[in-house]
């Protein structure tokens, strides 16, 4: 039998935006059925690429949508009509969580209207009993509440950008500050967020019943501002702070090993690491080295050898390396197989399973979910028939 | 839990109002303490050096000072003990059985050898959880393998899906990582300590750093189980939705940027207006949102000509007036010294400490309409100084008498 969810027996509604929808897919990994409310034409995030088929992007086949939507129900209601706004409040009525994208900048103003009105059809003993989880680009509060964001954006006003990039080229050539790609922003609030709702949920089941809810107004750009490490932390406490291009855990030009994949190397840190270091590249035959002969030594053994042998020979003697591979790169190794970190997702609209990293941790207890996204309004039929009863 | 991505965990569960113990031991002492400590008044200038090298702890002036380390540790007790010696062990399982969770993160048979794995754990308190995050993890062939930030960031895709197509990819620069992974531990934690009340079981629960890394890597892996890619860098341009211009542009100043993304024709029209219909703009390759998606280094160049005479913050309220998504890249000092949206909402906050008095620190991200969580925590304060609750934790909690404090002192046990 298949081991329980860590939070089963929770349920979420969720809507709005889809940068609410990466804090939703965590929780239906944990266990709670995330009840995903679309609107007739569907979510927008159906029509973001890449397609399952190219040639014919069809909106129950976005990959992006199956990603960012794994393990949830789909419950189609159209909120801008009395009988859609009616079901949505019933099933305010059936659930211990709300995650709301809806007061997102950028989103017309009928959905932040519609926010609102949502939470006032919630009953009041609703209220004072939900988990309310109003997700918005900058808050609900402050000047900057209705200014408009995109992850490129919010990447750059959270302060990523400024310290990832490139090094200035020899011949002075400035490149711009760079954002990492692939929502990371939404991802950045949406672990946050789950962090927040699954607090907010621990503390509302110790409540007597309908006193233990509350709303949580979570801001996207607060979120990623926390997302630089200790950079900004030192910063504040006096230090002149960092620049972009100045870490040297970045991946290095120099460092590419002879099959071309470039290594990722770090600065030793431990007592014993740069000793390791130096009995890596010089194969035992030296004890000491100067910073420059160490590095140049260390250029010359990884482009002599093949990245996994690199990888593998290092870790044995406690030198912190790894190859920089491609993100399905790590789908057969065989630690992340043993782990079962990827999970086969069966797809029989289209005939077949998708692998998706799904599993971040292994319990002998309980275990993560993975069911593949639903087809838009696929659950409407039996979601709303059990409401009603 | 010591470094970065385990001790950020129990921040998180400080702020939540656990109370959280940390232990530590001088002989193997965090080095996170020695780095970059925040200098007193009277003090030299910090070292401009962006990662001071580790120290020798005896040289160090101060154990309480590191600057990463307060960050990471607010709100926490602290306590030394020797894990080493027997009595020790002993104080450590009496510990133990008036806890709910152990953390650690150190490799994934430590605690194993000190004779503390998960079944000796489970023989002093039957339900506790247990939640170890070795940077691979337990289970698997590379459990004896290490990991830092970066090195989850370069197994899992992470940081090759970052920078320009033609060059090598520029990584993520911090560690990413780190971050992410104390989310998931948390998550874990509050989440099985809600499965513990309802079933009344503990759990193990294996984390790692590299595996939670490969969900962050969107579509990517999809994309090539389906059409046979390999994931390509695209910089700054969005690699999905049709939109241009996306990327950083130059502002007045020296290394100055803002973030600008239009992804309709009403968005650029609303940024020529701002621009004041620049000539460039009229070229036919810029007639239509895909010309421009097609020709976006020319783009690029031309808007970057534009927007070079801006002052950032500026040209970022002239562009939001119109509707455009655009933001400054901003820098730390911007983020802390400028940022009004931070400054209005309250994101950063003091906390006291024995020895610097207060000091800053990010406030928790969201606004809790009943139970408010702090980074203070319960005690409401920053990090502990090295051995700091000792007196609290072994009198209070475990109810000591002076004299055996002072023996366990003196026998090099706390």
């Amino acid at each position: 039998m298949a081991m329980p969810g860590l939070l089963e027996g929770l349920r979420a509604l969720e809507l709005g935006h889809h940068k609410v929808e990466w804090c939703g897919r965590l929780l239906a990994g944990l266990g709670v059925e995330v009840i995903k409310i679309e609107p007739p034409e569907g979510a927008r995030s159906r029509r973001i690429g890449p397609f399952y088929s190219e040639k014919r992007p069809d909106p129950e086949e976005s990959l992006h949508f199956w990603q960012y939507n794994l393990g949830k129900r789909s419950v189609v209601l159209d909120l801008a009509s009395d009988q859609g706004l009616r079901s949505a409040q019933r099933l305010l009525g059936g659930v211990d969580i709300v995650l709301e994208g809806l007061q997102l900048a950028g989103l017309a103003e009928e959905d932040a209207a519609l926010g609102s009105s949502l939470r006032r059809l919630a009953s009041e003993s609703e209220r004072e009993r939900l988990v309310w989880l109003a997700m918005s680009d900058f808050g609900l509060t402050g000047p900057w509440r209705s200014l408009h964001a995109s992850d490129l954006t919010h990447l750059g006003l959270g302060g990523q950008m400024m310290v990832m990039g490139y090094a200035p080229s020899r011949e002075g050539e400035v490149v711009p500050p760079m954002a990492p790609q692939m929502w990371q922003s939404y991802q950045i609030a949406g672990q946050q967020a789950c962090m927040d709702v699954v607090a907010a949920v621990a503390y509302a089941e110790q409540q007597p019943a309908g006193t233990g809810g509350q709303l949580i107004d979570f801001s996207i750009h607060a979120a990623c501002n926390l997302c630089t490490e200790s950079m900004l932390a030192q910063y504040m406490m006096g230090s002149p702070g960092t620049g972009r291009h100045s870490r040297q855990s970045q991946v290095r030009e120099e460092l590419r090993a002879a099959d071309g994949v470039y290594i990722q190397t770090i600065v030793p840190l431990f007592a014993g690491e740069r000793e390791h270091l130096i009995e890596l590249v010089t194969g035992g035959e030296a004890t000491s080295l100067s910073d420059h002969d160490l590095d140049r030594l260390t250029c010359e053994y990884i482009n002599t050898h093949d990245s996994e042998e690199i990888f593998h020979e290092a870790q044995r003697l406690g030198v912190v390396w790894a190859p920089v591979r491609p993100p399905h790169g790590s789908l057969s190794d065989e630690h992340f197989v043993g782990r079962d970190t990827f999970v086969e997702v069966e797809h029989e609209r289209v005939g077949r399973s998708l692998p998706y990293a799904a599993r971040p941790w292994i319990s002998f207890e309980t275990d993560w979910r993975a069911t593949r996204a639903p087809h838009l309004g696929e659950h409407t039929g039996t979601i709303l028939a059990d409401t009603v009863d | 839990m010591w470094l970065g991505a385990g001790a950020k965990a129990t921040r998180h569960l400080a702020a939540y109002g656990a109370e959280v113990i940390r232990i530590e031991w001088k002989e193997k002492l965090d080095f996170i303490r020695l780095m970059s400590p925040q200098p007193l008044p009277g003090d030299q200038a910090v070292a401009a050096a962006p990662r001071s090298r580790v120290s020798d702890p005896e040289a160090a002036p101060s154990w309480n000072r590191g600057m990463s380390f307060n960050n990471i540790n607010p709100g926490k007790l602290g306590i030394s003990l020797n894990m080493h010696h027997p009595r020790g062990k002993e104080l450590f399982r009496r510990l133990l059985a008036n806890a709910d969770v152990v953390l650690e993160n150190f490799t994934a048979t430590t605690l194993e050898r000190w004779g503390l794995g998960y079944e000796q754990l489970r023989a002093v308190k039957p339900d506790i959880i247990y939640v170890q995050c070795p940077g691979w993890g337990y289970r698997g062939p590379y459990r004896e393998y290490r990991s830092y930030g970066p090195t989850a960031a370069a197994i899992s895709g992470l940081a090759d899906m970052v920078g320009l197509p033609d060059r090598q990819p520029c990584g993520w620069t911090f560690s990413y990582m780190d971050v992410v992974t104390p989310w998931n531990i948390a998550i874990a934690t509050i989440a099985a300590l809600r499965y513990r009340r309802r079933t009344g079981k503990g759990q193990w629960i294996d984390l790692s750093q590299t595996g939670p890394a490969h969900m962050l890597t969107g579509t990517a892996i999809l994309d090539h189980a389906v059409h046979g890619r390999t994931y390509r860098r695209t910089g700054n341009r969005s690699p999905y939705v049709v939109a241009a211009p996306h990327g950083a542009y130059p502002c007045a100043g020296e290394d100055r940027w803002i973030a600008i993304a239009c992804s309709s024709e009403d968005d650029w029209k609303a940024l020529l207006e701002v621009l004041g219909w620049p000539a460039w703009a009229g070229r036919s390759q810029f007639g239509t949102l895909e010309r421009r998606y097609r020709h976006q280094d020319e783009l690029d160049r031309e808007l970057g000509g534009s927007t070079s005479a801006w002052e950032r913050y500026a040209l970022m309220g002239a562009l939001q007036e119109a509707g455009v998504a655009a933001g400054v890249c901003q820098t730390l000092a911007d983020r802390y010294d400028i940022d009004p949206q931070h400054r209005a909402r309250g994101e950063y906050v003091m906390v006291p400490h024995r020895e610097l008095g207060e000091y800053p620190i990010e406030n928790v991200v969201g606004r809790w309409s009943r139970t408010q969580p702090h980074t203070g925590g319960a005690f409401g304060r920053g990090a502990p100084c090295y051995g700091q609750d000792n007196e609290r934790v072994y009198a209070e909690t475990l109810g000591l008498s002076p004299r055996e404090i002072s023996e366990l002192e003196r026998e090099g046990v706390i």
